[in-house]
């Protein structure tokens, strides 16, 4: 007597059987909650609001794959969804960030938010350049398929120190990617890199996203590269394996490495770096890179106070909260010009 | 090994070989006494010595009555005789051991017997028991009560010993080739015990190695990294960054400081919750404070703490507390009136039943009482007078 398999017995003719692992994969859930920090893992929304030319899509996708692993990839967004769909999916989601990106008046514009009620930094970018682009302009572009499985890592610069607009955003960054604990972190899982870098003078923040590498110290380039191919060398014209490991060969330019950009690693990367020996860090720039300029900071999702660029009561620029600084003064008035059209172009679009 | 010489030597005389019963009954046909004697020679050939051969039972000890100690050597012993019995059926040199020759020489053996019993017969009986009882357990006989007393002291000695030897010799030599057998596989293993515990030890020491290194590497690296670019990340967010170019890294560790000041902050009653809500509306009115409180919540919003500033929603959510308070109550309300109502049900259903069975068994009582007044031309109990 046969009995039907498990999967048939189930289904009572819904349909063709699917395979176990493909259900799996269906039903798996991204978890909400980190093992090992106990915190909140911060899941983000890519998505664009209005019509935006195709490159600025690309950008888009870029974005979604920077934020990787916590993200949707594959977002699909209608013209009638409002931005309150949205908002309604992410609580059950578990979305916490939201990043927009919007054309109005043929200026790209990129909103970061936090749901539910989070304050939104709106940014203008003012260049940027696709992933494809930046891989098009290397010689060996880099690309491992295992980096976007684990998050970014988060570096912030030049942020102190500036007051109000940017202390909130330090910590809006930083709570971007899930935390990490460095005593227990694998090495192995740190692969990407996320520079945020502010430049005073221009006042403009640039985005970077590079990928680490790991190359061990005082190997010779043969041996390396014995070890990384795992196949086995010519050594046709030479008569002892010796001549074949200690040939003094040219070293590389990126060899001349200054002490600061060699770590002692605490645990085992891979085959070639292990514990406690000497390893160079590369960055090799994949992803977008963009220029942005802070342009208007509200205090709800798009909507709200405005709080950046400080609201002028009447006539009197305020100076009266003593956290701003010179530089939110400077923003005002210097970006203002800019700002009147970019806040009013959005808030047309968000009608 | 029991072997007699003796026995061999008495035999010879008569020892053609053991002659097959059907040489024999070829033979008979010679007539005559001879011819008759032939033949019933053939028929005795044809049984087995054990069953036509007189064995001495009443020497043998009543086996179940030995303590364990005996029962053990006798049935060593047994086997002992077993074993011999079979090498000497096989063994070509050996003396013949059909019935023929066995009867004949006990018929011998019983004529010397007679001659010795006058000398002495205890010691005789005693040793023809040994014999006799040893005698038993064989399949073939090894006819151990004939000949004389060396003989019997022989064959004494010689099943002792041969049970003896043959222990120590198997024994000894299974353990020998036990030992053998060790030898040779273990000659194929690896036997050097630093081999062998090696891995495990350096695992141990690895793990422990990471855990105590991670602290030091961590704070290695913090020197190290002077360049603006550098991947690896370390601490948790300090504002006052210890070098020139100020570098933060996303949110490593929860500071336990911090950890509890935001515990603080988190008020479990909402109602409580509400009244510091509208206390911060208050608050927002005034336009100094007001920036102030307005980045400050922001801030708290981006580090992904949650606050409920808005006394709206505060209440909202105290409204739908409540709503769904009392839709609880009500489903608990129903879930009452339903238990109640089967109770009931199933009550009435009860004294119905019971009232019916009383009622039914005095209906029973009446029925059979009347059955008798239903005779012919009568119609039953009446009430009243007949004649009415």
């Amino acid at each position: 007597m046969r009995h039907p398999k498990s999967g048939g017995r189930g289904r009572r003719g819904r349909g063709p059987r699917i395979p176990a692992a493909v259900l799996r994969k269906q039903q798996a859930v991204a978890p909400s909650v980190d093992q090992v920090t106990g915190a909140k893992i911060p899941k983000s929304f890519v998505f664009s609001r209005g019509k935006i030319p195709s490159t600025l899509r690309h950008l888009q996708q870029d974005l979604r794959k920077v934020m990787l692993p916590y993200t949707a990839l594959n977002l699909k967004e209608k013209k009638r969804n409002n931005l309150k769909d949205f908002l309604n999916v992410s609580g059950p989601l578990g979305v916490t960030h939201f990043m927009i990106l919007s054309n109005p008046k043929s200026l790209p514009h990129l909103r970061m938010a936090k749901t539910p009620q989070g304050p939104t930094y709106t940014f203008q970018i003012e260049a940027y350049a696709l992933a494809a682009d930046i891989a098009n302009s290397q010689k060996r572009p880099r690309c491992p398929p295992g980096i976007f499985k684990n998050s970014p890592l988060v570096v912030l610069s030049g942020f102190t120190g500036h007051g109000e607009p940017f202390k909130s955003l330090i910590q809006y960054f930083q709570y971007m990617v899930p935390a990490i604990d460095p005593n227990t972190v694998k090495l192995a899982t740190c692969q990407r890199v996320l520079l945020l870098k502010y430049d005073k003078e221009k006042g403009v923040i640039d985005f970077r996203h590079y990928s680490i590498k790991l190359q061990p110290v005082g190997v010779s380039r043969r041996i390396r590269k014995l070890m990384q191919n795992n196949q086995v060398p010519d050594l046709r014209d030479l008569k002892d394996v010796s001549d074949y490991v200690t040939k003094a060969g040219y070293g590389s330019e990126s060899e001349v490495d200054d002490e600061a950009a060699t770590v002692s690693l605490v645990s085992d990367v891979d085959k070639l770096n292990r514990a406690s020996r000497k390893s160079a860090v590369r960055l090799q720039e994949i992803g977008p890179r963009m220029t942005m300029r802070l342009v208007k900071v509200e205090s709800g999702l798009c909507s709200g106070d405005v709080l950046y660029p400080e609201p002028v009561k009447g006539k009197q620029t305020d100076e009266e909260t003593g956290e701003e600084a010179d530089e939110s003064a400077e923003s005002a008035d210097g970006s203002e010009d800019e700002l009147e059209d970019g806040s009013e172009d959005e808030m047309e679009d968000e009608e | 090994m029991g072997r007699k010489p003796a026995a061999a030597a008495a035999a010879d005389h008569e020892s053609f070989p053991a002659t097959m019963p059907a040489d024999l009954l070829a033979a008979a046909d010679c007539g005559g006494v001879h011819g008759h004697s032939l033949f019933f020679d053939a028929l005795v050939q044809l049984i087995p010595p054990r069953f036509y051969l007189q064995a001495d039972d009443e020497d043998r000890p009543w086996y179940q009555g030995l303590s364990k100690a005996a029962k053990a050597a006798m049935k060593a012993q047994s086997r002992a005789n077993i074993k011999a019995a079979r090498r000497a059926r096989l063994d070509p040199s050996a003396p013949p051991s059909s019935t023929l020759d066995l009867l004949k020489k006990s018929v011998a053996d019983q004529a010397a017997e007679e001659e010795e019993d006058e000398k002495n017969s205890e010691g005789e009986s005693e040793k023809s028991g040994d014999e006799a009882s040893s005698d038993d357990e064989e399949d073939g006989e090894m006819e151990e009560d004939e000949d004389g007393e060396d003989e019997e002291e022989g064959m004494q000695v010689a099943p002792a010993s041969v049970v003896s030897e043959d222990r120590s010799v198997t024994y000894e030599e299974l353990r020998e080739r036990l030992h053998r057998r060790i030898a040779e596989l273990r000659g194929n293993r690896c036997t050097r015990p630093e081999f062998l515990n090696k891995p495990k030890k350096e695992k141990g020491k690895k793990a422990k190695g990471k855990n105590a290194k991670g602290k030091d590497e961590g704070k290695k690296r913090k020197r190290a990294d002077g360049a603006e670019d550098d991947g690896k990340d370390g601490k948790k967010a300090k504002k006052e960054a210890e070098e020139k170019p100020d570098i933060m890294y996303a949110n490593v560790f929860v500071d336990p400081k911090e950890a509890r000041r935001r515990k603080k902050r988190r008020v479990k009653n909402k109602k409580k919750e509400l009244e510091q809500a509208k206390r911060m509306q208050e608050a927002k009115k005034d336009p100094e404070k007001a920036n102030k409180i307005a980045w400050d919540t922001a801030r708290r919003r981006a580090a992904g703490e949650k606050v409920h500033d808005d006394p709206k929603l505060i209440k909202e959510s105290l409204k739908k507390d409540q709503k769904r308070q009392q839709k609880h109550a009500a489903q608990w309300k129903d879930r009452q009136k339903t238990v109640d109502k089967q109770r009931q049900e199933k009550q009435k259903t009860r004294t119905e039943n019971i009232r019916e069975r009383a009622h039914q068994k005095k209906m029973r009582k009446i029925e059979k009482r009347d059955k008798k007044l239903m005779r012919p031309g009568f119609e039953g109990r009446k009430d009243g007078y007949v004649n009415e």
